[in-house]
């Protein structure tokens, strides 16, 4: 079985002519904006607001990379990691990985110019466009370049954010949320 | 009355020269109490010279008793209890110094001739017999020293200083010990061996209980990311 790839030709266009630029298949409008000018937005706008922006910006990668994949929900883990992390690294919003703890999902994301409380909606919006769960996402840490984010079911991810403000390390709230003693 | 009392001068002269030339001359004989003590005790020899140096005209008018003891017979009250004069204590005391019985004597007489304890640390005499033979005939071996000479104290004589060569080092080669023969010229004790290893095992017995399973490995592999998914999703439900 041969190892899954992303195929990047056409991936965006640029109209000059019209001044447009355009990704995906469907040919959906995209801009190319500064990442400062969406750091100053997310932080003169109001959380929900800054939230509803980030949502709507994962829901389209969600929708492109499902483009991608056909059948999402037959797609195996590394062929959909593999479309999802190819259209957030061409919207430039970093390099997506995940990792399994047990059987909590976490995602990765390394090198992202937004701020891990925007990262989070975005990637649990992307996350319900491909796959079409309702999902829940907690901020496990933000240390330097990388970012982790819990997707889990909104009390599980309730939980976890209250441990982790308690001043419980994010391993530890994985554990507990297994049902462990830890 | 005064020749009288020379004639006594001129007995007591004549056997205090006497007793000075057998003190002299003469061994300590046997001690016969029965003679000594029937005979006049002799004066000392000191009075008796300083008697015939002056010599002096003494009037003396007094009579000699002279008392007899005889010591054959034994006394049924131990030692003497009755005071003595000058004369019985000399003679008593000449008797238990020459020749008397002693008490216990024949013990103490053993004890003398069975020699010092193996333990003594006194240096061990000669025989009187070996003594006689060297200084007649000369000794033939000198004899063996009966403890070890302390050590010489003081200064070390130094070494001679040897004559030292620049060019010479401490570094000595030797002869090549294997010919050019090959290994069958090699000697037994320098032929090669073949290295056993020396294996130390722990003696470990049987045992029952050591490791116990609470639960089943972890066996979750989704092959589907929405089954991941699903999976995360119902953690903590």
């Amino acid at each position: 079985m041969a190892a899954p790839s992303f195929d990047s030709a056409q991936a965006v266009r640029f109209d000059l002519p019209r001044g447009s630029v355009r990704a995906g298949s469907g040919g959906e409008t995209v801009l190319v904006v500064p990442s400062a000018a969406l750091a100053e937005l997310a932080r003169s706008a109001p959380a929900a607001a800054a939230e509803a922006f980030a949502r709507a910006l994962g829901s389209a990668i969600g929708r492109r990379a499902v483009a991608r994949m056909g059948d999402a929900r037959a797609a195996s883990l590394e062929e959909f990691v593999t479309q999802l992390a190819g259209e957030v690294a061409l919207a430039g919003l970093g390099v997506l990985a995940i990792e399994r703890w047990g059987r909590a999902l976490v995602v990765v994301v390394e090198g992202s110019p937004l701020a891990g409380s925007l990262m989070a909606p975005v990637v649990g919006s992307a996350l319900e466009a491909a796959t079409g769960r309702k999902v829940a996402c907690a901020l496990l840490s933000r240390d330097g370049e990388t970012t982790r984010i819990l997707i889990a079911s909104d009390g599980a991810a309730a939980r976890v954010r209250g441990w982790i403000a308690s001043g419980t390390p994010w391993g530890d709230a994985l554990g507990r949320l297994h049902g462990g003693n830890r | 009355m005064i020749s009288k009392l020379e004639g006594l001068l001129a007995r007591v002269r004549t056997r205090a020269s006497e007793g000075h030339d057998l003190l002299h001359t003469m061994p300590v004989p046997a001690y016969d109490p029965a003679a000594s003590l029937g005979a006049p005790a002799p004066p000392s020899a000191k009075a008796a010279l300083a008697d015939s140096a002056l010599e002096p005209e003494i009037t003396v008018d007094f009579e000699v008793q002279e008392t007899v003891i005889d010591l054959s017979e034994p006394f049924d009250d131990g030692p003497v209890a009755r005071p003595l004069d000058s004369r019985e204590r000399i003679v008593a005391s000449e008797a238990s110094a020459v020749g008397g019985p002693r008490p216990g004597g024949d013990e103490l007489l053993d004890d003398e001739l069975a020699g010092p304890p193996s333990s003594s640390r006194r240096v061990i005499a000669d025989e009187p017999e070996e003594q006689l033979s060297e200084m007649a005939f000369g000794a033939a071996d000198p004899p063996l020293p009966r403890h070890t000479p302390p050590p010489e104290s003081g200064r070390l004589p130094a070494a001679p200083e040897a004559d030292l060569d620049a060019d010479v080092t401490g570094v000595r080669h030797t002869a090549p010990t294997v010919p050019p023969g090959g290994d069958a010229m090699l000697a037994p004790d320098i032929a090669p061996r073949s290295l056993t290893p020396q294996v130390t095992r722990a003696f470990l017995g049987a045992s029952q209980g050591v490791a116990s399973v609470l639960g089943q490995a972890q066996s979750f592999a989704p092959k589907t990311f929405v089954e991941l998914l699903d999976a995360s999703l119902a953690l903590g439900s």
